[in-house]
Order: structure tokens, then sequence, then C-alpha cells
């Protein structure tokens, strides 16, 4: 039993070590003297350094990246030159991609901002402190350092992680078949038991010794789960798998009295999830979302926490780009490097691994450019302006970095919005066609200089995604003296082409259109199409000209720079959302259906909401217990629509347990997506003064109106549970960091 | 948590408070032996449900209240899984096809065709035939209709079908042609009225006519979101007075939110505004026909008469694109644009 975990377990240990001296690896090796008292945070700068390599590797790679990753930490030393320079390990493993190579030494050179990386922090820091077993989901696109923070963070908080390793498929043939849901669960189950291959224990960090009395207590140590074990298999084991959890989650209330609380801490799980939310495509049934993965009850279990990351923004990337040069130059003496303005293209992707591979690509010929004095990072600084592409650099980029195309999107809808037309004076040889007296308003004596058929090409991006990003950004362009013309005739223009296109995916019930849907091929492309050159012409057409962006309105005067911001669409971040309480909704019908049901569930919510209820809960479910004995009313179904526009709301008003009480909040309660209004946040909240009832659905009392500052501290106080505030949704709508600012 | 609404919801028909005629009809068909396929068809909150149980229970006795539920999975061609609940007892089941969206066809022909092959278990049973009684038929695919209809027809002898739906329009002419149709009005205000009174009498709570007469008009003659408000106002109140405010749903609050903004001020930037509520209410899951017709209803109360003809007939169409197209927000945006438009057009020709 216990062999076979082995191969399932890969107790990545990684010890905390001090630095400094330039050692080489053979010293470390043949020297792993142990120094138990040495402590980080009292600066006591020993020569000793201990690096101790584990051997529960399976591969000589892997030690060697390893091994890698601690002599870099090795250098965090005092000097930065001094430390570059300790770089000639004679086994250096000759090739790596760079993003392996050099990966982020500490939390300083993490390419994720700051507070992201305190929230994580912060979270694990509670999750160790608290006795109850938590889950965190970190979701974000590939390539924004999700599992980077983590092991980085396992270092300097020191703990352990242990990670979850979907089974081979050659176990499969060799082994008696356990399922691999049968697997999960005995991991999650018995993983605690494991101690890792530590032989003494004499790697448990400095901060692991303030909480712990002594060296010998148990290392803290965190479940991860990045590869599912849910999509292996058939679609039923993602049932079992959320029920693993689910059930990991519930125990360990009961567990804790019956051991000593420092043998069986509990560990947190982790989960790091990617996902992007950039097109439309990101929706189809099969891809994989933190939501869908754990579904309604978990996703909204009271010990369950999300924390989004966002794609790393330009200036990040571009320090950390900066820095994996820096290194690569003092590796390979190279002295031919691209250009600052080269590092500063690539560095809009927002996926750094991505990144770093396509910066690694175009140093391969590097006598193509110009030779540097320095590496770029001093010439970088010094020179804050952007060096305009040279040709051949430009050529180069083009090649490597065809992907971003979040860029184009946004240049594309730029060039829409702010339609760019002839001048009237100038124009030499066309002149525009004007239609006859009795239809003169619709005259439109500029020509358009936008060129729809390439637009599309340049946005690199479906037609739906593009229409629909163009109705999030139309809006400020219509700012005109007779702008309800213009905001009638654009949207006008998009609703006809909502209605003109072959799009499936909504709900379109008891359409006519059904049957020439089956027959779509070619037909469905072109009425594609046929949307797309109607929202796009359309709104040319409509929008004023010249166009001046602008959102400030009579009493809310915004600050001018958002007008230029572009904006992701919003539809599709908020079908998610949409996805979410869909499925709470569901939860909830039959849960009301089935009161039986709701007692189990209300059970495991009971335990996630604290001890200290205790009282209550025997109380519910006795109470629970009376409404089955006695045979309540005939059972039915509630139509969806009764239940959601009248039963659930006042349920939300009636119901006493206070995970049921979230729950439900969820789904009836109002005013969360403000925050991704062009306006700024609190402006919008003030002079709206928020809905009365949302305050009387809490405070549990008729409380008609509330001032505007009560209003407002209690948005910030609202969030259920160790959410993220509002900011950084805000935040994750604005897809480069920077503002894009298009002067078209 | 047993809510008012099931508690007292009455199991007989002879306990049915209101439309005591329709409640004689339904015992008289219940009793002759030869009952019709019906279609149910009123406004929600009027109780076309409860006249259904109760029918039920006139046909087959007590034996239709031991009820059991199961979620069925179904499988549908492109291998997505479906799950789907059933409420059923040995003489009746009860499904909501809808609520899997377009693969209601599937779900439809599958289930109806297994239950009606099957004769009733039950030789004691007082009727020969099972009732299967759909949900929201109005909100049925076409193919779904069809599939009905067909199925209607063949197993006639096993089964019966009590069709419940919020109008006719939607149910196409076959189907409605097959069955018996039945219009349960929504009640009067007066008939909520006492059945809130006999409410508050049973549970002890303090009666206030003049709050019972409030809710009643609240409610929009809707019987159960009169039940909910009433119980959702004792709960949150400790004393209970003519004048105690009934808190309307957040939804609802929002709208009319919204309503008030776009009167007020009409730019660009209120737009943007109107659309982060518009989002926000979607997200929700609140149907977007309601949307529209509330926000139009909170708009018409409040402009002028030469006006509301103008915004009826935009609201009416921007409705029928929103069942026509995939972009919800795109169609109720253009609805607020165009009232934003003719509002403005008005104003402007005020002034002059």
């Amino acid at each position: 039993m216990k062999r076979k975990h082995q191969g399932e377990v890969t107790t990545t240990h990684r010890p905390l070590h001090s630095f400094f001296g330039p050692r080489n690896t053979e010293q470390q090796f043949s020297n792993p003297h142990i120094d138990d008292q040495q402590d980080r945070e009292t600066g006591d700068e020993k020569d000793g350094s201990d690096d101790i390599i584990e051997d529960d590797y399976d591969s000589f790679d892997e030690i060697f990246i390893h091994h890698i990753v601690n002599d870099r930490d090795t250098l965090q030393g005092d000097s930065q030159d001094h430390s570059l320079r300790s770089w000639h390990y004679k086994d250096r493993p000759p090739r790596l991609p760079w993003a392996q190579q050099f990966p982020p030494s500490n939390l300083d050179e993490l390419a994720v901002h700051k507070k992201k990386l305190s929230d994580v922090k912060d979270w694990l820091i509670s999750a160790f402190a608290r006795r109850d077993r938590q889950l965190l989901v970190l979701r974000g696109p590939a390539g924004s350092g999700k599992t980077t923070t983590l092991s980085l963070l396992s270092t300097t908080l020191g703990f352990q992680i242990l990670e979850w390793k979907n089974p081979s498929p050659s176990e499969f043939a060799t082994k008696a078949h356990v399922s691999i849901a049968a697997r999960f669960d005995e991991f999650l189950e018995r993983g605690k038991e494991f101690r890792g291959l530590d032989l003494d224990g004499e790697t448990s960090s400095s901060e692991a010794r303030d909480t712990y009395s002594n060296a010998y207590s148990s290392p803290r140590r965190v479940v991860l789960i990045e590869e599912f074990p849910a999509l292996a298999g058939p679609s039923t084991s993602l049932n079992s798998f959320r029920l693993t959890v689910l059930r990991y989650l519930a125990m360990v209330a009961q567990d804790n009295p019956y051991h000593e609380p420092d043998t069986l801490r509990s560990s947190p799980i982790v989960m790091i999830v990617s996902e992007t939310l950039l097109d439309s495509r990101s929706f189809s049934p099969d891809n994989l979302t933190a939501h869908r993965l754990l579904g309604p009850e978990l996703y909204n279990h009271p010990r369950t926490s999300i924390i989004d990351f966002n794609s790393i923004a330009p200036t990040i990337m571009y320090k950390a780009l900066k820095l994996v040069l820096e290194k690569e130059a003092y590796l390979s003496k190279h002295e031919y490097f691209p250009s600052s303005a080269i590092l500063h293209a690539i560095s809009k992707t927002g996926d750094i691994r991505s990144a770093i591979s396509s910066l690694e690509f175009l140093c391969m010929n590097h006598e193509r450019f110009k030779k540097l004095a320095c590496p770029p990072s001093k010439r970088g600084l010094s020179k804050r302006a952007i060096t305009p592409l040279t040709p051949p650099e430009r050529e180069t980029l083009e090649a490597i970095t065809q992907r971003g195309t979040s860029v184009g999107l946004f240049h594309a809808i730029g060039k829409v919005v702010y339609n760019k037309r002839v001048d009237p004076g100038s124009t030499g040889g066309t002149q525009a066609v004007l239609p006859p007296g009795h239809l003169k308003h619709y005259g439109r004596p500029q020509l358009s200089q936008v060129c729809v058929d390439e637009l599309v090409d340049e946005a690199g991006i479906d037609n739906q995604t593009f229409i629909s990003a163009l109705h999030e950004n139309y809006v400020p362009s219509c700012n005109s003296l007779s702008f309800t013309d213009c905001l009638d005739g654009c949207i006008g223009a998009l609703s006809d082409s909502d209605v003109l296109s072959s799009d499936t995916r909504g709900q379109g019930r008891l359409g006519g259109q059904a049957v020439g849907r089956s027959n779509a091929g070619a037909d469905s492309l072109r009425q594609e199409d046929i949307s797309y050159e109607v929202a796009t012409r359309g709104i040319l057409f409509a929008l004023p000209y010249p166009v001046k962006r602008s959102t400030s309105s009579k009493d809310c005067p915004s600050h001018t720079k958002s007008a230029y911001k572009m904006f992701f669409p919003a539809s599709l971040r908020l079908l998610r959302d949409m996805e979410e309480i869909q499925d709470l909704i569901y939860l909830w019908s039959t849960r009301l259906l089935d009161p039986s049901r709701m007692s189990i569930s209300g059970a495991m919510a009971s335990v996630g909401v604290a001890l200290a209820e205790e009282s209550t809960r025997a109380e519910r479910t006795t109470e629970l217990g009376n409404c089955r004995r006695e045979p309540t009313a005939a059972v039915t179904m509630i139509s969806r629509s009764d239940l959601i526009l009248h039963q659930l709301p006042y349920l939300a008003l009636l119901a006493g347990n206070p995970g049921h009480l979230k729950e439900l909040g969820k789904i009836t309660r109002l005013g969360g997506t403000e925050s991704q209004s062009n306006a700024s946040d609190n402006e919008v909240v003030d002079n709206s003064g928020e809905l009365p009832s949302v305050a009387s659905n809490i405070r549990r009392k008729p409380a008609p109106l509330e001032n505007p500052s009560r209003i407002s501290r209690r948005r910030n106080s609202n969030t259920f549970g160790p959410r993220l505030p509002p900011a950084p949704e805000e935040e994750r709508l604005v897809l480069i960091d920077d503002d894009i600012v298009d002067d078209y | 948590m047993a809510l008012l609404v099931d508690k007292l919801r009455p199991r007989s028909l002879d306990a049915l408070s209101y439309h005591p005629e329709l409640s004689a009809r339904l015992k008289s068909l219940a009793q002759s032996g030869d009952f019709p396929h019906l279609l149910m068809y009123g406004p929600s909150g009027a109780g076309k449900k409860t006249r259904t149980i109760a029918t039920l229970k006139e046909l087959y006795g007590s034996g239709v209240e031991k009820i059991k539920i199961d979620a069925r999975v179904f499988q549908t061609t492109s291998n997505r899984k479906l799950e789907f609940n059933i409420v059923s007892s040995v003489y009746h089941l009860e499904i909501t096809p809808s609520d899997v969206g377009n693969y209601d066809r599937v779900v439809v022909q599958e289930l109806l065709k297994e239950i009606a092959q099957t004769q009733q278990v039950d030789l004691t049973a007082k009727q020969r035939f099972k009732v299967v009684v759909i949900n929201e038929a109005d909100h049925l695919t076409r193919d779904a209709q069809a599939a009905l209809r067909r199925t209607m027809e063949k197993y006639s002898p096993n089964l019966r079908l009590i069709l419940l739906a919020n109008s006719t329009s939607n149910i196409i002419a076959p189907i409605r042609s097959r069955t018996l149709l039945v219009r349960v009005a929504a009640p009067s205000e007066e008939d909520i009225c006492s059945v809130l009174k006999s409410a508050g009498k049973k549970e002890g709570w303090p009666e206030a006519s003049g709050l019972n007469q409030r809710i009643a008009k609240e409610s929009g003659r809707n019987l159960r979101r009169a039940l909910l408000m009433f119980e959702a106002i004792y709960a949150q109140n400790e004393k209970v007075t003519d004048n105690t405010p009934i808190p309307p749903p957040d939804w609802e609050a929002l709208i009319a939110l919204t309503a008030e903004e776009i009167l007020a001020e009409r730019s660009p930037a209120r737009l943007l505004q109107v659309r982060a509520r518009l989002y926000d209410l979607l997200t929700h899951c609140i149907p977007p026909t309601t949307i529209l017709k509330t926000l139009t209803f909170k708009l018409i109360a409040k402009v002028d008469d030469a006006l509301k003809p103008d915004v009826i007939r935009w609201s009416a169409f921007y409705e029928h694109r929103i069942t026509q197209g995939s972009k919800v927000i795109f169609h109720l945006e253009a609805f607020v644009a165009k009232f934003m438009r003719i509002y403005e057009s008005y104003l402007m020709g005020m002034e002059f």
C-alpha cells in the first residue's frame, strides 16, 4: 500500500536555505552540514549554507532544476554582481528553456502584483493558523505565475507541497485497477500521514519554528491539486471528485478533538485552475473553469476562497524579462541583446512563460541585434522613453509574437469607435454620394477611412466577440449634441446584427429559426459575416464625426482618462457569473423540492460555519426532522421564473441559517457588478444611493433609506467570507493593465 | 423552513377558497371517469398548480400525496449529461422539461414513452391511466411540443397530460386543439385579502387589514407573492401595523431605480450606468422579458400620455427581438437608448 503511494505522492520539499558565499556545488554536496539554529530573521550570516537536496526525485532533470532553484536562492545575497558571478557552476545543465532555467528566485523577483501575492500569503498564514481545512482556488490565465507564487511562498513560509499526480496510463496496465477517483480519495485521506522524506526534520524554516516550539513538529504542508483527476475519467468521476473534496473539507471538525493539534495540522488544499476569458470559445461546455470543476456547492462553500490572478501587467513583465536577460548575460557572455523596444513589445502578451520563450527564441540569432555596451538593464533604466523598433526587429517580432491577439483587438475596436473620416477639404478624387433631398439626414458627406473588411483580420478574434467588444466600447464615442440619435443608431445596429447572427449559444427558445440551424455550414458562416458587417458599418454610420470620447455626465464629472480606455467585453465575464448563479438556483430548486436532501447539505454547511454554532445546528436539525415526520404540504415543483422572481427573494428574508443566507443572498442580492462601469466606482455609488432594500436584507429590520456613507461602508464589508474586494474585479476587466491609449 | 405558501396550500378541491365554479367543474370532471388532457393556463400565482394537485387527489385519492423525488440523467446526442428532477407518485409524474433548455425534446420523448408504455401498476387504482403534469409548457420548444403531440395521440389509453402554462399563445395549435383549456384567473384583491386573513389567523398573527389590502395591491394579484410578502413582513417586524413597509424584491427595486435614473438624466454616461444595472439583473438570471416589461411599466407611469404609445411600441419591438436574438443585453440597451431618444426629443419640443 505504502509503496504504491510513493509513486503518486511526490513530496517536493524545498528547504529554506540561506545563502551567501560563492560556494560551489561539490562543497555543498560533500558537506551537508545542518545548522538548526540558523535564523534568517536575525540576519545570522553564517557561512555554512545548508542546501540539502532531498533524494526523492525520479529523474536527474528534476534534481537539476531543483538545484538551480537552490543555487539561485543564494543569489539573494548582498551584492547582485557578486551573486551573479556565482553562476559558473560546472554541472550546470547545459540547455534548459529559459523559463525553467531562470525562474524567479525570491518573492521580489516574482512577476506577480504585490497585492495579489500578499493575498495568497495572508490566506496561507490564516489557513495554517486555523483548525479546519480550507480550500483555495487560484485561477487565472496561463502564465500568470500561479504555480510559481505558491512554490516560492512555500520556501518563505516554510511549508511542504504535497502534489497530486494523475497516475500514468502504464500504471493502469500493471496494477490491479483502482479507479482514479478512488485513488484520489485515498490520497486526500492518507496524504497527511506521509511525512515526506526529510529524515531529521532539520529543514523546517525559521518562521515555522516561530509557531511551533520544537523543530521536530510536523512541518506544515499544503495539498496542491493542479492536475485534476476528474478530467482523466468519465464525467461521473467529476462528481466523485467533488464529493471527495467536500468530505475532506467537512472532516476536520470531527477529527481534531481526538488528535493533538500539532501532529495533525490540517493541510489546506490549493487548486490551480488555468482559465481564460479571452474569447467566446472559453464558454464552450468542455472548457474547464473553476466553477465547472467544483460545482455550485463546493464553489460556495464557506471554506472555499478564490483568488483571481490577472495576466501580468507589461511594466512588471518588462522588469521580469530584463532580469532574465541579465542572468543570461552573466551566464553566456553574449553581448548582443534585444533592445528595450523589443522587450516592451514582448511584455504586452501578459503570459510570462510565453514571453520568456519568445525572448529566448529572439535571442537565438542574436547577431541581428545591435551590440550593446552593457545588458539592456542599465540602458533601459536610464532611457525610459521607448525607442522605436528598427525594421529588422519589427520583422522578427512579427514572426514570433503573432499570438498576442488582444492588442490587435483593441486597435481594431479603436478604429471603429473613433470613426476616422476623410476631411472634406482634402479629398481629391472620390466624393461621397449624397442621398436625395428627402433623405438628407442619412447623408454623410465625409467618407469613412476605416476599412471594414480588414478589421476582423487585424482583430484576430471571432466575429461575435468583436461585436461584443464594440458594444462595450461604443458609448463614450457618442458624445455630441445629438447623442441620443447616435446612441440609438449604434445600439440599433448592434441589435440588428444580433438578430442576423447565427449564434446558438443563447437561449434561442421557441424560435422558428431553429429549423434553419440544422443545415448550418456555409450559411452560418455567411450569417456571421453579415452580422459583423451590419454591426461595424452601422456603428460607423451612426457615430458623430469627429469623435470626442467622454464619459462625464451632469452630476458625476469623471476624469477624462477613462474615456480613452478600451474595455474587454464584460458580457463574457458575466456569463461565468451567470452560470454560477444558475447552478445555485438549480441547487436550491432541488433543495426546496426535497427537504431531506437539504438537511444533508445543510449539515455540511453548518459544519463549515463554526463549531460555536453547535447548539443552533442541533436545534435546526430537530426542526428539520419534524418537518420530515409530519407529511408536509404537497410537494411540487415551482416554475423557474416564479422561483427566481418571487420565492427566493423572500426566502432570503426568511432564511435562518447563515450558510443558506449566503447562498440565497448571492442569488437575490443585486448591485455587485457596478464596479465594471467606466465611471469611477465611488462616484457611482454615491450618487445613485444604491438599493435601500439590499440593506434591509442584511439588517433584518425595515431600513427604508440609508445615508450614502453607511452604504459605501457596507459595500466594502459586505463581501461574504474571504472574497476579494471589488477593486481587483474592476482590474480584471481591463485586459492590459496600463492604459491602451489609441490615438487614431 | 416550510413556507406559508407550501404549508397552507389547500389539498383538495373542496378546500380551495376562490373560483368555486371552476373547482366544481374540475370536481365533476374528475368524477366522470372520462378525463381529458388538460391545459391549465393563467397568470402565475393564480393557483394552477394547486388546482392540479387537488384534481389529482380527487382522481386517485390520497395516494398521490406519497411523493418521491428522483434525479434522472439523460444523455444528449452531443454526449452531454443532463440532470433532471422528477416528482412522482404511483399515479402521476411531474416534470419541468424547460429546465433542460433546448434538449427538452429528448426528455419529453424518452420519458413520456417510457411511462406510457407501461400500464398502471396498482390494480386498485381508480383510473386506468396515469397523469403526467408538465410545468411551464409554454416554454417548451417547438420540437418538444411536436413530440408531445404525437405522444398524446399514440398513448392516450395509458396517459393523460396536464399542461401548465402562463398563456396559450406559445403553445402550438395542434396541442391546443387536443386539450381541454382551463383558464385559472388571478384571484381578485378581496380573495387575496381573505386568504391572508385566514393565514394570519392560523399562525396566530395580529391582523392588520389595511396591510393586507396593501399587500394584495402590491402583489399584482399574485397569491404566491402575496403570501410570501405577508410572511416576510411578519418575520421581520416585531409589530405589524397598517403602515409597515412592504419590501420589494431586490430585482424590482433595482429596475425601479434604473427607471428613475433614465428619467433623471440622458447621456452616454448614464447609458453605461444603466447597462451595468442591466448586466447585474441578467447575471442574476432575471428573465430578460421580465426586465423589459417591468422597466417599461415603471417608465410609462412617469411619462406624458403622448409618449406612451411610442414607448409601448418599442418595448414590444425589442421584446420580440429578445426572443429572436442571443445577445439579450443589446436589445435591452437598445430599448433604453430608444426611450432616451423619444423622451429627449419630447422634452426639446416642450422647451421651444
